[in-house]
């Protein structure tokens, strides 16, 4: 019998490394794991017998709930009985088809898994590896759902004396953290996911791009890829075959616009993180204008699980060109927050109310904003819209990177609007005009207004800047801020009421 | 800010041939400015204006280019920190949970606003864009502690 305490941002937030001192105090030493994503539940500790048979489970611990703890593990086995696992039999936790998080919070993070599957890949034609990337269908994680074996096929045919694999982990999105979940839970499916996508395109030099934001994450990181070493899966000849692969990190310094891929490669060559216009893309003249693949941390953590069920199985997950599962991320206010992996296809209600559980604070939901802050402000009646690319793009807004952050009635969706310039102001990088400074005008025009009495000509102005930015500017920053801006408006008129209507 | 209190808040401050020989062995890796500032911030808590120069000659590149890079990111700071840093998330799932009304109340408990600092130099309140707890927020991170659900009361100071 041990005992296990889960331990991640979440976990750590919600008090894990005070109770998990009180425990070591009374002389009991415990495992740490990875989070299962029922964040409300954190901190998680388990009784388990051997590795993984969860005998007893305490969830939102606290100090005062060791001393229970400790007597349950030093041997009263009906007290066992009483604190069954929760997390087990959770529907929010059954439901899930986790092919990414399979791992995560079962197995502990910086345990080595079996190679079996990289080393048979590595004995494959790379070639054979990118067309069955095609035939999986996968898209982008990271927010633009572009297909993923395009990116992989151009570097690949790209001549290069060097080729470079980039992992965008500037997880930005307000209401997304499934990124940062992986790398604490899981970091060597992401290493795995690298080095396939290095082997299949032929680039030998990985990186990851991670966020300051994330130091619990930095910390799982560095360990991994030091056990990865020396477990001879990165370096020179990766499990004793002809391919070569090495990954370094590099931390950012709280710049959003990083997570834009062009701004990442600036940054990740240690300069301003200022965007690039594209062409050319990346794929072609990337890194030190190299042919490099960039993807974000869940597009790379999703191969191993392509390959392990095989790109046909894969390809059947999901909803027509949505397919394969994706993380979807609950959050705000919601009682059940948390990671669920699904195929693609559920609808916001089924997230919102059958995970979600309604709102924490009990009151009514007005918005779901989806995709992150250059996601839209979704209408009640658009709750039954199924989680697609496709389905999401017919109603204007995006899957983004999976966060459906909820709001309850309390909200003020001018506010939202105008936060919505103001965090475009503050995380532009400054290089286009209609970014720059629309959105400073635009929260300037919104802001005259201390109550919901927007002047009619204001919206006009506001709509004209709208225009601007999203036509005019280099990059989707500008020209996405638009998105929950329209829609706030549109969807929402009573919290814009015009003074000639009223 | 005169250079004494810069000393009193961070420990000596180091002379340049110190930095430059710190800072060398970040020059030939990819994106060494970038590890290099990340590393005088972690060591320093901020980047003093008098480093400048031995950093660019370190990396044989314009003192232009190097605050070019330190004034394009948010983390890298050329006045070093309060004594302690109290980040408070602005995002939309913090908002959603009561974050402005949260950042007011801190506010008013520490005596500062966002964006500023205590005359005493004690606490300084900054505003950060999401820490991915938005599951469980509002968030506030103090100093190197994360802090989920969020009240004024289980703001303090100290780690226990």
């Amino acid at each position: 019998m041990k005992l296990q305490i889960s331990d991640d941002s979440f976990a750590r937030a919600m008090g894990s490394e005070s109770v998990e001192f009180a425990i070591k105090t009374h002389g009991v030493d415990l495992t740490r794991n990875g989070s299962l994503g029922l964040a409300w539940l954190e901190p998680i500790v388990q009784l388990l017998n051997g590795d993984q048979e969860i005998v007893s489970e305490f969830t939102n611990v606290e100090v005062k709930d060791v001393p229970k703890i400790v007597n349950v593990f030093n041997g009263d086995p009906a007290s066992r009985q009483i604190h069954a696992s929760v997390t087990t039999t959770h529907p929010f936790l059954t439901q899930q088809h986790r092919l990414v998080f399979d791992r995560a919070g079962v197995q502990p993070p910086l345990k080595l898994p079996s190679f079996k599957l990289l080393e048979d890949l590595l004995s494959q034609d790379p070639n054979q590896i990118i067309a069955g990337m095609e035939t999986s269908g996968l898209r982008g994680r990271g927010g633009a759902g572009f297909p993923a074996f395009i990116k992989w096929r151009t570097v690949a045919d790209t001549p290069a004396d060097q080729k470079y694999v980039v992992c965008n982990a500037d997880e930005g999105d307000s209401g997304t953290f499934s990124d940062r979940m992986l790398m604490e839970g899981d970091p060597f499916k992401l290493i795995e996911g690298m080095i396939i996508a290095g082997y299949a395109t032929g680039a030998t030099q990985g990186f990851i791009y991670l966020r300051s934001e994330y130091p619990v994450a930095k910390e799982y990181l560095d360990h991994a890829l030091e056990i990865a070493y020396s477990a001879n899966l990165l370096g020179q000849n990766v499990l004793n075959s002809d391919f070569s692969f090495d990954i370094d990190m590099l931390i950012g310094a709280g710049a959003y616009i990083c997570g834009e891929e062009t701004s990442l490669l600036e940054s990740l060559e240690g300069k301003r993180g200022q965007i690039k216009v594209k062409p050319p893309v990346p794929a072609i003249a990337g890194l030190f204008e190299k042919p490099t693949l960039v993807h974000n941390v869940i597009s790379l953590a999703s191969v191993p699980g392509i390959f392990e069920i095989g790109p046909e199985a894969y390809a059947q997950l999901g909803v027509g060109r949505s397919t394969g599962t994706m993380p979807f991320q609950i959050s705000g206010n919601v009682k059940h927050g948390g990671l669920i992996e699904l195929p693609f296809g559920p609808t916001v209600n089924e997230l919102i109310y059958n995970y979600g559980n309604g709102t924490l604070s009990g009151r009514p939901i007005r918005t779901v904003q989806i995709g992150g802050p250059l996601g839209a402000y979704l209408s009640e009646a658009e709750f039954d819209t199924p989680l697609t690319y496709e389905a999401m793009a017919e109603i204007g807004a995006g899957i983004g990177h999976g966060g459906l952050v909820v709001f309850d009635d309390t909200v003020d969706l001018k506010a939202q609007a105008e936060y919505a310039f103001e965090f475009c102001e503050i995380e532009s990088c400054g290089k286009c005009t209609p970014c720059r400074i629309g959105s400073v005008r635009g929260k300037e025009a919104l802001r005259q207004f201390s109550s919901n009495n927007v002047d009619a000509r204001t919206l006009v102005v506001v709509e004209d800047l709208c225009e601007v930015m999203e036509k005019a500017s280099l990059c989707q920053m500008g020209g996405m801020t638009p998105i929950p801006v329209r829609s706030a408006i549109q969807k929402f008129p009573e919290d814009f009421i015009s003074e000639q209507t009223t | 800010m005169s250079k004494k209190v810069r000393q009193t808040n961070t420990g000596s401050s180091p002379i340049p041939s110190e930095l430059h020989s710190n800072l060398r062995g970040f020059v030939d890796r990819v994106g060494g400015l970038m590890h290099a500032l990340n590393w005088l911030k972690g060591e320093y808590g901020y980047i003093d204006s008098s480093w400048i120069p031995t950093i660019a000659e370190t990396f044989n590149i314009s003192q232009a280019e190097v605050r070019g890079v330190i004034s394009f990111y948010h983390d890298f700071k050329l006045e070093p920190p309060a004594t302690h840093t109290i980040k408070i998330c602005q995002a939309e799932a913090c908002q959603s949970l009561g974050a402005r009304k949260l950042t007011k109340d801190i506010e008013a408990k520490f005596g500062t606003n966002l964006g500023s600092r205590t005359s005493n130099n004690q606490v300084e309140l900054e505003a950060i864009y999401c820490l991915g707890l938005c599951a469980v927020g509002p968030s506030v991170q103090v100093d190197d502690r994360l802090i989920a659900r969020a009240t004024p009361d289980s703001i303090s100071l100290s780690t226990e």
